[in-house]
């Protein structure tokens, strides 16, 4: 258990960090907000933040992943591990909550059963009986305008008392009184699989939905958490963030173009790669299982950003090209189609980042590869060696192309 | 509201009875609902239905695709079982791309799937399906049973620590109950493990047509016997656990909620290194000497073990789903034998959405059923229960490993786990164990029959199975490994046309995935998923699904008065199949979904 001191500690530490840092917050003001309110804590006067987890076109998988993160773990955060940060409660999740929805339609039901209907969470939330609280999105939303032309619906969260709880504009409702809302996961941030070519449900994330401009009441825009799934670790550790901003006690967290906190999604998967090495010295796996680079067998390492290569999965445990599997870009907002996609074919070279990036050669790559193709290059620099490399390989012919792994 | 009364004439004819509407289903994986009628006075389900409410599209989002893709989408299908889909999709590509993956690719894809179920297990028994059973909720909806769970010894209080059973419902209460809070700490560390063979997990990114991609050496082999010692251990408590439960609810007279006749099926997973090659005309004797073998049970009796056969049996049917009939594309398979026109190599994913109606099409799931060679129907189940099940009965698996030993024949399942010292590990869960499965005596009208309770026992004792399965897997990557057999990948090829199927088992049951090649792309694809088999809507001759008919006629024990009654039962009947929608919806694709009849969508 860390002490009290400890807590303070950590926090003036933290705001150092920040203070190095062209962020909008003043360090000291943060040490002051800090303080008061451990101090407002310590006297239990501090209410409580909620989440509250709602799931649209989603596989769970980000769910299981939260349960991978420690120091803190998701129980550490919700039974008050760390003393001193605001106490936080979660309300909704449908996948860990005791509650399931009870809708008696043959008469009225009793007050206990009312009271165990999950979707009154919902309506209480909207009420504004859960102020102040942090809204998470798992999963892709459909759009329902177009299913309502034919008079159906793409994806329900529940029902009760005559209403069916539609995933879009229940995301609208629930986000307008949220002081902040984070995605998590690749489909909530950007569409995910759901909205690979031909997207059979027109199918965006979050921020598509809400406007990539929105900010939330406390003028927080929409933080995207990207990965399938993201790493429990950096789920917890970008809500814990947001938990922190709602007090007051930390800035926005700074975010890239994707609104990707740039603290988790800096630099690439090829910058962090232990084999990255291999890429400038020209040594490449020609099978999988070799411990080379894996760029010719299919990585997309180089136009991905993800931090799975410094902070592992579980435990410091996985990691995708250091292990030998090759980077398939599931960070970003383009996956599961081009350029990431065929996974295990190479990359054209044209699509590698530049070797020393000057805005406008960025900006005429961007038109050609797609959007995502190059943030990580913009934000790491670095790869000088990368492109050099790869110059002496001939060009393969159709024969070699339709073989296997290549 | 407004529009109940005239848009719901199905609930007209039962009105005297409590009708619910349970939405959304929680603590399952994805989005369902159910429509349950109780009967007050005689405290029976007396008719249910079950739905989903999400979809996706994957079948049409895959076509067109170069095939090894469908290994990293497929998986996407589902964040609670991504292995088996993986595992599922590299065995049809090993077969559509004519790669046989080398010995230790094989033990190394056994490792990562096992590292799941000895996750996936676990978090239903704890942390889904646990807390119905919790002191939490049972003080809420069954309180007349908390007497009786304070005088309850449990037999096993040695191993887990729970003198009563009103304890250990104290211990699986969600966030502050020891067991709920300790299995977290267990099942992440199984999470670990196939992170370690998989690059991550959930969704892992190794599996490759032909192989793994893991780069493979000294280091990872001794990370992985370590932690699968200590997994093996902590099958200890997850047995140990629910036997206690199981056999409290027999002893309160639980056994009638969620009964069925004792009719199963098993695809059958974990394949022998040496004897698995990914050929189609090989695959009856792959699938004998899977460490779970293939079956079919009817009514108690094993009727073949034979993969070939039982893969010709599937059929898919939507006369009572939102789909279109196909036209019929293939009359063979690869090697001749006759294909029919409702088995998934034919089919095509064509969907129709129409108004829900209870006599007429009312889900999104299609209707699974298996036909024997003289053509009989059978409605199966699919799941732990049926796996442990078909393996106690075919005798196929004995082993007796230095680490490990299984011994399986007439009825019984007998499974010895080793020594299993480890500081994650309360020394109680130290010393050597032998537990033993028995085919269940529960029987109605001369019938063999399952019920919930049988569910949740079976899924336990699966634990431990998997476990002394991957003890054995991981001595034989050892001795692989000492032999210089450290191979991983076959290379494989884009063929202008082929075919591939993957049968295997997921931790809810039999999972098949259905590839056709061509011009080197994908043109076909289909998944079959356990959920799908076991929420089955009518069939073409009026029979209930599995689900369905597990809820019809099962008794509502609540305690409190029919206005405050939730459906607790229900959900323990639903839970009990341990659903995975996500799993089941992915096939959805197309034009619309239904207008729901009762309610309007509100608008945006």
């Amino acid at each position: 258990m860390v002490s009290r001191r400890e807590f303070l500690k950590t926090l003036l530490v933290y705001a150092a960090i920040l203070s190095m840092s062209n962020l909008p917050v003043k360090a000291d003001k943060t040490v002051e907000l800090a303080s008061e309110h451990v101090k407002r804590v310590m006297k239990g006067e501090e209410d409580p933040v909620h989440v509250i987890w709602i799931q649209g076109q989603s596989c769970s998988g980000d769910s299981v992943a939260l349960l991978n993160a420690v120091d803190p773990s998701i129980v550490d955060v919700l039974i008050g591990q760390v003393q001193g940060v605001p106490p936080v409660e979660l309300d909704y999740h449908p996948t860990l909550m005791p509650q399931w929805g009870v809708d008696h339609i043959s008469e009225e039901a009793g007050s206990l059963a009312r009271g165990w209907d999950a979707n009154k969470i919902i309506d209480d939330v909207i009420d504004g009986k859960y102020d102040p609280y942090v809204l998470v999105v798992e999963g892709a939303i459909p759009n329902e305008t177009t299913a309502q032309k034919t008079g159906g619906y793409w994806c329900s969260i529940g029902e009760s008392r005559g209403k069916t709880y539609l995933m879009e504009p229940y995301l609208r409702l629930l986000a307008a009184r949220a002081a902040a809302v984070v995605a998590i996961g690749t489909c909530a941030s950007f569409g995910g699989i759901p909205h690979g070519k031909p997207n059979p449900t027109s199918t965006r994330g979050v921020y598509d939905v809400l406007g990539h401009g929105w900010k939330s009441s406390l003028g927080v825009p929409v933080v995207n958490v990207p990965g399938c799934p993201a790493g429990g670790d950096w789920q917890v550790k970008a809500i814990a963030h947001l938990l922190l901003t709602v007090k007051g006690l930390l800035p926005v967290p700074e975010l890239n173009k994707y609104n990707m906190p740039v603290f988790l999604y800096g630099q690439t998967t090829h910058e962090l790669c232990p084999r990255g090495v291999y890429f400038g010295l020209g040594k490449f796996s020609e099978k999988y299982g070799q411990p080379l680079c894996m760029f010719s067998l299919g990585c997309k390492g180089p136009i991905s950003n993800c931090p799975i290569n410094r902070t592992g999965f579980v435990e410091g445990v996985g990691r995708c090209t250091e292990y030998g599997s090759v980077c398939i870009g599931c960070t970003m907002p383009d996956f599961p189609d081009e350029p990431y996609a065929p996974f295990l074919k190479e990359l054209p070279t044209i699509l590698l980042p530049p070797t020393k990036p000057k805005p406008e050669v960025i900006k005429t790559n961007l038109t050609a590869v797609g959007a995502a193709a190059i943030a990580g290059a913009a934000v790491g620099g670095g790869i000088a060696y990368f492109v050099g490399a790869r110059m002496g390989k001939k060009p393969k012919s159709e024969e070699e192309e339709k073989e296997g792994g290549e | 509201m407004k529009e109940e009364k005239e848009v719901s004439p199905i609930f007209q004819s039962v009105e005297k009875n409590l009708q619910i509407i349970i939405d959304p289903i929680t603590r399952i994986e994805g989005h369902m609902a159910l429509h349950v009628v109780m009967d007050a006075e005689k405290r029976k389900i007396s008719d249910a239905h079950s739905y989903a409410t999400m979809f996706r599209g994957f079948e049409i989002i895959l076509e067109g695709r170069d095939p090894p893709d469908s290994i990293f989408i497929n998986q996407r299908i589902c964040g609670v079982c991504p292995v088996p889909h993986a595992y599922a999709a590299a065995l049809a590509n090993d077969m559509a791309l004519n790669a046989s993956p080398p010995p230790l690719a094989t033990v190394i894809r056994d490792l990562t799937d096992e590292a799941e179920i000895l996750y996936d297990h676990p978090i239903h028994l704890f942390q889904l399906a646990g807390p119905d059973y919790s002191q939490a909720v049972v003080s809420k909806f069954n309180s007349n049973w908390i007497d009786a769970a304070k005088d309850y010894t449990c037999e096993f209080k040695d191993v887990h620590g729970c003198a009563t059973i009103a304890e250990l419902m104290e211990a699986l209460n969600p966030l502050s109950g020891r067991l709920y809070l300790y299995t977290l700490k267990m099942e992440r560390h199984a999470r670990k493990l196939a992170s370690l063979l998989g690059a991550k997990h959930p969704h892992v990114n190794t599996f490759v047509p032909g192989g793994v991609s893991r780069t493979w050496n000294a280091n990872e082999a001794e990370e992985t016997l370590s932690m699968v010692f200590a997994l093996a251990g902590f099958s200890k408590l997850v047995v140990t656990v629910w036997e206690d439960m199981c056999r409290f609810l027999y002893d309160i007279g639980y056994e009638m909620v969620g009964a069925r006749p004792a009719n199963l099926l098993a695809y059958g997973t974990l394949d022998d290194p040496e004897v698995y090659d990914g050929k189609y005309e090989n695959m009856t004797e792959f699938g004998n000497k899977r460490l779970f073998p293939p079956g079919v049970v009817d009514k108690g009796e094993l009727i073949t073990h034979d993969l070939t056969e039982i893969h010709l049996g599937v059929r898919e049917f939507v006369d009572h789903s939102y789909y279109k009939m196909w036209s019929q594309e293939f009359t063979k398979d690869p090697i001749g034998n006759p294909l029919d026109a409702h088995h998934p190599w034919n089919k095509e994913t064509i969907p129709n959405p129409v108004s829900r109606s209870w006599d007429g099409k009312y889900s999104w799931g299609m209707c699974i059923r298996w036909y024997d060679r003289s053509g009989e129907k059978h409605v199966v189940e699919v799941g732990p229960l049926a796996r442990i099940y078909v393996s106690a009965l075919a005798g196929l698996t004995n082993f007796d490993s230095p680490y490990s030993a299984i011994k399986t024949g007439g009825g019984r399942v007998r499974i010895s786990l080793p020594v299993t010292r480890s500081e994650l590990l309360p020394s109680q869960l130290w010393d050597p164990m032998e537990f033993e499965w028995r085919v269940p005596s529960f029987s109605i009208g001369g019938i063999a029959h399952v019920n919930t309770i049988e569910r949740l026992r079976a899924r336990a004792y699966n634990h431990a199975y998997y476990a002394a399965c991957a003890l054995l897997n991981a001595l034989q990557m050892i001795t692989y490994m000492g032999k210089g057999k450290t191979e991983v990948w076959t290379k494989f090829e884009r063929p202008g046309f082929s075919m591939g199927v993957g049968l295997n088992e997921a931790a809810r049951g039999a999972l098949g995935h259905w590839i056709v090649v061509k011009n080197g792309r994908i043109h076909r694809y289909q998944v079959i998923t356990p959920t799908a088999w076991n929420i089955s809507p009518l069939d073409p001759d009026g029979e209930h699904g599995p689900v369905e008919q597990a809820e019809i006629d099962s008794p509502v024990t609540e305690s409190n008065d029919p206005s405050n009654w939730v459906g607790v039962d229900a959900m323990r009947v639903v839970r009990s199949y341990d659903p995975c929608l996500a799993c089941t919806v992915h096939m959805y694709s197309g034009g619309r979904l239904i207008k729901k009849q009762r309610f309007s969508p509100i608008s945006g």
